[in-house]
């Protein structure tokens, strides 16, 4: 009678051990697969692994070439909506179209500056600048541009005097995250 | 009978164990909610993506300014509520474009859309290394001044980040110790002495 109900203990505890053993297996995998989307969107909504682009280089990122063509800043006077010690930073540059397919593409185009330490200015619309045939990255998207043409792209940022020669462009597209451009070269002081 | 008695008072306690945790539960928009930052007049708040020192509140009984040339006078029943905050943001460029006036009696404010095409009612964008200063405009009731709070955040309804909540405590009272109306307040004017 003992003897039948030890082998039940015995059996029991086996299967005791084999159902921790397992809930330390199936616990990650269930909450790995729960999270997956979650980490996914994570990864991939992030600019999180830098490409770096040498000054003058032409780079192919979402389907277009890009080149930093120029780089230009100039010190603003303070009113209005510019505040003190603010410096104007224009950025231009020449895309040319590989696929011209930019809604899919170009979707989330931010071109930004970006410091030593990680700050980013967005681009702004309080600088008056002149009338030209350059356009922002975004209203590009819908331009109905062909494969082989060269885009003007021309964005313009409003940063502080200091440490403003030392500030790099960073573009980044929605499609590419978490990969993402930054031109080697600093903005140029112009007059 | 005794176990039996015992098996009841057990069950009606796991029921109500079950209710006070159903009741008790914090709802989904509750858990994802804002992150508060509180803080008051005069002391900087640091939220995630920019600090905020509110300056100054006034109050004015009707507000002036120049649109195309022409003078626009916008007056009101209750009265008009100026802040000033000064913004810096901090890993980047940042809008700092939705504030409420929110009042003691839990009445909240947004900012007047009555003032749509008056100088400098664009939502303030802030750069890094660039603070400024920001004028918010409320159009409130003269019962909703004493006890209010200022609530400021770059999106409507933030979701798992920060929000300031600003105690607007330095109210400006004139030597009676009566709250300080103005009868007109300038935005035209205010604009130019503003960065």
């Amino acid at each position: 009678m003992s003897g039948r109900g030890d082998e039940r203990d015995a059996g029991e505890k086996r299967w005791r051990r084999r159902s921790m053993i397992l809930l330390v297996v199936l616990l990650p995998v269930v909450m790995a697969v729960t999270a997956r989307q979650s980490i996914e969107g994570w990864w991939n909504g992030r600019d999180l692994i830098v490409r770096e682009v040498a000054a003058g280089d032409q780079v192919d990122f979402g389907g277009a070439r890009w080149q930093l063509h120029a780089l230009r800043m100039a010190p603003l006077p303070a009113g209005g909506n510019i505040p003190d010690h603010a410096m104007g930073v224009v950025a231009d540059f020449h895309v040319q179209v590989q696929d011209a397919d930019l809604p899919t593409n170009w979707r989330g185009c931010t071109i930004s500056l970006q410091d030593g330490q990680g700050r980013r200015w967005m681009p702004t619309h309080v600088l008056p600048l002149p009338r030209s045939n350059t356009s922002e990255c975004l209203s590009a998207v819908y331009s109905g541009v062909k494969a082989g043409a060269t885009l003007r792209i021309r964005q313009a940022f409003l940063v502080p005097r200091a440490g403003a020669d030392t500030l790099r462009v960073t573009v980044s597209l929605a499609r590419q995250q978490p990969h993402y451009l930054r031109f080697a070269q600093h903005p140029r002081l112009v007059q | 009978m005794k176990r039996r008695l015992a098996t009841l008072v057990l069950l009606l306690a796991a029921a109500a164990v079950l209710f006070a945790m159903q009741r008790s539960t914090p709802r989904y928009d509750e858990l994802t909610g804002p992150l508060l930052v509180s803080g008051r007049m005069g002391q900087p708040v640091r939220t995630r993506l920019f600090d905020a020192n509110v300056e100054r509140v006034e109050f004015a009984r009707q507000l002036v300014y120049e649109r195309f040339d022409r003078q626009t006078v916008r007056t009101t029943s209750g009265l008009w509520a100026i802040v000033t905050v000064e913004l810096s943001a901090r890993s980047r460029s940042v809008n700092v474009g939705w504030a409420r006036w929110v009042g003691p009696g839990g009445f909240q404010y947004r900012l007047s859309d009555r003032l749509t095409l008056a100088p400098g009612q664009s939502p303030p964008a802030v750069e890094p290394g660039l603070p400024r200063r920001a004028r918010y405009f409320f159009e409130i009731r003269p019962d909703q001044v004493g006890g209010a709070a200022l609530w400021l955040s770059e999106q409507m309804a933030p979701r798992l980040d920060s929000e300031a909540r600003i105690k607007l405590d330095a109210l400006p009272r004139a030597a009676d110790g009566a709250l300080d109306v103005m009868d007109t307040f300038d935005m035209n004017a205010a604009i130019k002495e503003q960065p």
